[in-house]
């Protein structure tokens, strides 16, 4: 039997890059999975190729900035598959991966990433609540080890990274004695945003993969998502509360 | 040591240092050399009078801790004193501290206790960099619930993690230009106006509770004493508990 075998997984921008992966990992592993991505026709491309891999997935078009999508999105969950038993939350700003002078930083770029990554993860949080106490189910976040360790060039994506993982910590002992575990994936994965930038500059990828123990980037679907249906599942019912970093052994600092 | 560094002859902002933990290293700083003390409340102007009572320097400037245009001016206004060494954020709102189960806080509560700290700490972090000296050091000061997480406290917990990722990032930014940033991670209740540490979320301690007195000898040695090789670093007073590396 497939380890979510019969459960509901919901999966905020999955609609390509990790959030695509993980969805596809989700399925895989017997879950039937609600598909969000702002952009529905990127989320029902998602949806049908889970179908067409034999699995169950509905898309819902939610922006997590959008009090009534996320509840929508929720909503989606128990009208189509009766349930929703994990909430795995990927989406982050669509800025995430501009290069950011700290100096300048305005506070309107601060308020595209905390928006979806921190505000749109509360949104989600109590919208989800009632509903993953039932049987009782999981909360995975996806940060980044940029999280942990901060960086010039992306400093606001770094801090909302690092928010969640506060989250994590804290909502995990606030959930603990419900049974709702909270953890986090920090994953080294090529997105779409770098692989753009691994076409304007052809050698990145050879020198980010040199310094990757494992000598290259991790796949979303393949290196991300087993782990994260690992944190979905029962074998890991006595993990809360961690972060656990996918990244080839590129960071170890945590 | 290097003399631009902070506590050795250079001026110190103390941008929430009208209440609490600020205040108590206002009049710490302020015995040795000129300190700003950057608040909103009103009582940044009790406090400097208390430095200038003890024989101390200080001068009272009041910004709005959103409002980047007025931390700058109040930034700028302390480099007019002679020339500006540290920059100490500490500034708790007490109202965002108080258990509540995340999924009973409204986008408002939420927006006070997780969003509102970190963009304040952006205006002070980039108002005191492009202020500071060269050799300049940033200091932070956050609550230690993010390092381990508090039940009831969700919103407070992501701030101060943020927070603590903010300054990493800022000390990566300006450590080309020799500005050091650190944190100085101080137990809730002595931030939280209770006078010492344990308490909420406590856990086994090494040594008894720690003090307001304890988290401003940290924040003084972040300021002046620490090698300038070190950035990015948490100092944790929480009398042992969290024993991080």
């Amino acid at each position: 039997m497939r380890p979510l075998e019969g459960q509901v997984a919901l999966v905020t921008g999955a609609g390509g890059g990790v959030g695509r992966g993980l969805a596809l990992a989700l399925a895989d592993a017997g879950a039937a999975v609600v598909v969000t991505a702002r952009r529905v026709t990127t989320g029902d491309a998602v949806a049908a190729e889970i179908g067409r891999r034999g699995g169950s997935a509905t898309s819902v078009a939610c922006d997590v900035t959008v009090a009534d999508d996320v509840e929508a999105a929720v909503a989606a969950a128990l009208d189509v598959h009766g349930a929703l038993d994990h909430v795995v939350h990927n989406a982050s700003s669509g800025r995430s991966s501009e290069v950011t002078d700290l100096a300048t930083a305005s506070p309107e770029l601060w308020e595209e990433h905390a928006g979806v990554a921190l505000r749109g993860l509360h949104r989600l949080v109590r919208a989800a609540e009632p509903h993953l106490a039932r049987r009782p189910g999981s909360l995975v976040v996806l940060t980044s080890p940029a999280g942990v360790e901060g960086t010039a060039t992306l400093p606001f994506y770094a801090t909302v990274k690092s928010g969640q993982r506060g989250f994590v910590k804290a909502l995990a002992r606030e959930w603990g004695p419900a049974g709702i575990r909270v953890n986090a994936v920090a994953p080294l994965a090529v997105t779409p945003a770098m692989a753009n930038a691994f076409v304007e500059d052809p050698e990145l990828e050879g020198r980010l993969a040199a310094i990757t123990p494992l000598g290259r980037l991790g796949d979303a679907e393949a290196d991300i998502g087993p782990p994260t249906v690992f944190l979905c599942s029962d074998a890991a019912r006595y993990v809360t509360g961690q972060t656990l970093v996918v990244s080839g052994g590129r960071f170890t600092a945590l | 040591m290097d003399g631009a560094r902070a506590g050795h002859g250079g001026v110190t902002a103390v941008v929430g240092g009208a209440d609490g933990v600020g205040a108590a290293l206002a009049r710490r700083l302020g015995t040795v050399a000129p300190v700003a003390v950057v608040g909103c409340t009103g009582r940044e102007a009790a406090v400097a009078e208390a430095v200038r009572a003890a024989g101390g320097s200080a001068i009272a400037l009041t910004a709005d801790h959103l409002d980047r245009r007025a931390v700058a001016a109040a930034l700028a206004a302390a480099a007019d004193l002679g020339p500006l060494t540290g920059v100490v954020h500490a500034h708790l709102d007490p109202g965002t501290v108080v258990p509540t189960p995340v999924t009973a806080l409204s986008d408002e509560a939420w927006d006070r206790a997780a969003d509102v700290p970190v963009r304040a700490l952006l205006v002070t972090i980039q108002a005191g960099a492009a202020a500071l000296s060269p050799g300049g050091r940033i200091v932070v000061v956050v609550p230690t619930l993010g390092i381990t997480g508090e039940p009831g406290l969700v919103a407070a917990c992501t701030a101060a993690e943020a927070q603590r990722t903010l300054a990493k990032s800022a000390a990566r930014t300006w450590g080309p230009d020799g500005i050091g940033v650190h944190v100085v991670a101080a137990e809730l209740g002595v931030l939280a106006g209770s006078g010492t540490g344990g308490g909420l979320g406590a856990r086994p301690a090494a040594l008894p509770p720690s003090t307001a007195d304890d988290v401003v000898d940290a924040v003084c040695t972040a300021l002046a004493h620490l090698p300038t090789s070190m950035t990015g670093a948490t100092l944790f007073v929480d009398a042992g508990v969290t024993m991080l590396p």
